[in-house]
């Protein structure tokens, strides 16, 4: 029985939740468009990361950003950047991670990114720092093209914005 | 005898074994994706899924047609709803499209009439009556490109802090109006009062100025 209790409560603490500091974290996209060029950044990052207590390693994250809460300093393109995606019927994109791998000192994770419906598995890679009072800081690039999410890219004039969406993120995660 | 019926034995433990680790690797792919959506709903909250269907702040002339309680609420076709607001918001790009196409058309008609204008204040009578046809076409087109931004469905979310080239554009649109509606005013009165012909004049070279400038403006 003592064996049973001490094996439970161990494995129950084997793995440790961090959630995102909202305050801190942002996630931001940049795009072309033959008359200009553009930043939305989003500070309403929701994300969840599960550390392995004994390692500290990263072992899964989960990750979900309202595409309203993009601003780019203009809201008729933001507007037109939701009527693009399908905001009303896919208001969020999340990312869930499949597996962590390191390489050479280079961290990399792969999952599975949800946008306008349409899921692709995609591999990003990241740096990970933490402070000393146990915050984690996960940053990181990576890019996509809209078509491969079944998004017609936004126009304005008659010209349509370049197809690739070029993303970064810089997340903290705090006990 | 009996070393056939242990092999046989063996086979059928290794046939079943495989079958198993088959059966695993499903389970496990289950497994992960279970792993992984329970992760994610974590965080997905009610405030996470909802999507506000209309801004807080809007025009009046929007409010009027499309707000909760518009117009055009009280039309089967128009009650507000999530699929609703999508075919809404398709209304309004292809009334943004055909604004930025009539306003191209307008600014064109200014241009002319500038060069109309110019000879006619100089003196030649003779295009007078071109001059006035061409102000009811640039008129038409005008308030035209006017009404379809002001009467379209509203955008999907409130304005932004900060500077931004829209609304610049939209402060442009207040100047060139209000010298649309002088140009026009005093134009009814150059019969009577020919000395009001270089305010007439001002107005109208403003309210090209103005639109050029509010049309340039969104390039940024």
């Amino acid at each position: 029985m003592v064996v049973a209790l001490t094996a439970t409560f161990g494995y129950a603490q084997a793995t440790s939740k961090l959630m995102s500091d909202t305050g801190k974290s942002y996630i931001r996209y940049a795009m072309s468009h033959p008359l200009h060029d553009w930043e939305g950044t989003s500070k309403d990052v929701k994300a969840v990361v599960v550390i392995d207590n004994n390692t500290k390693e990263i072992q899964q994250t989960a990750i979900a950003v309202k595409v309203s809460t993009f601003d780019s300093h203009n809201a008729n393109r933001d507007s037109h950047m939701m009527e693009a995606t399908d905001a009303i019927k896919y208001p969020n994109v999340t990312f869930t991670s499949t597996s962590f791998q390191k390489d050479q000192g280079q961290e990399t994770v792969t999952g599975d990114l949800t946008f306008h419906g349409i899921t692709h598995s995609i591999t990003v890679p990241i740096e990970e720092k933490t402070a000393k009072n146990g915050e984690i800081e996960v940053t990181g690039k990576f890019a996509v093209k809209m078509t491969d999410y079944k998004i017609d890219p936004p126009s304005l004039l008659g010209m349509a914005a370049d197809d690739n969406i070029k993303l970064n993120f810089d997340i903290f995660f705090k006990q | 005898m009996r070393i056939r019926t242990i092999l046989f034995i063996v086979t059928l433990f290794l046939s079943v074994g495989q079958l198993s680790a088959q059966t695993d690797t499903s389970k496990v792919q289950s497994d992960t994706t279970k792993v992984q959506n329970d992760l994610l709903n974590s965080i997905m909250t009610p405030q996470q899924e909802h999507v506000k269907l209309l801004p807080d702040k809007y025009p009046f002339t929007q409010k009027i047609l499309w707000g909760q309680k518009g117009l055009m609420r009280n039309f089967n076709a128009f009650q507000l709803s999530p699929e609703e607001r999508e075919k809404e918001l398709k209304i309004r790009r292809t009334m943004l499209k055909m604004h930025q196409a009539l306003g191209f058309v307008t600014l064109a008609g200014m241009a002319a009439q500038g060069v109309v204008g110019y000879k006619l204040y100089n003196g030649d009578y003779s295009i007078k009556g071109l001059h006035e046809s061409l102000a009811a076409g640039v008129d038409i087109a005008y308030f035209s490109t006017a009404a379809l931004a002001l009467f379209a469905p509203p955008k999907m979310l409130d304005e932004r802090k900060g500077y931004s080239s829209i609304k610049v554009h939209k402060i442009l649109a207040i100047v060139h109006f209000t010298s649309m509606i002088a140009t026009n005013v005093l134009a009814t009165q150059l019969e009577s009062h020919p000395e009001l012909k270089p305010y007439h004049r001002a107005a109208a070279l403003t309210a090209f100025g103005s639109l050029a400038a509010a049309m340039i403006v969104i390039k940024f």
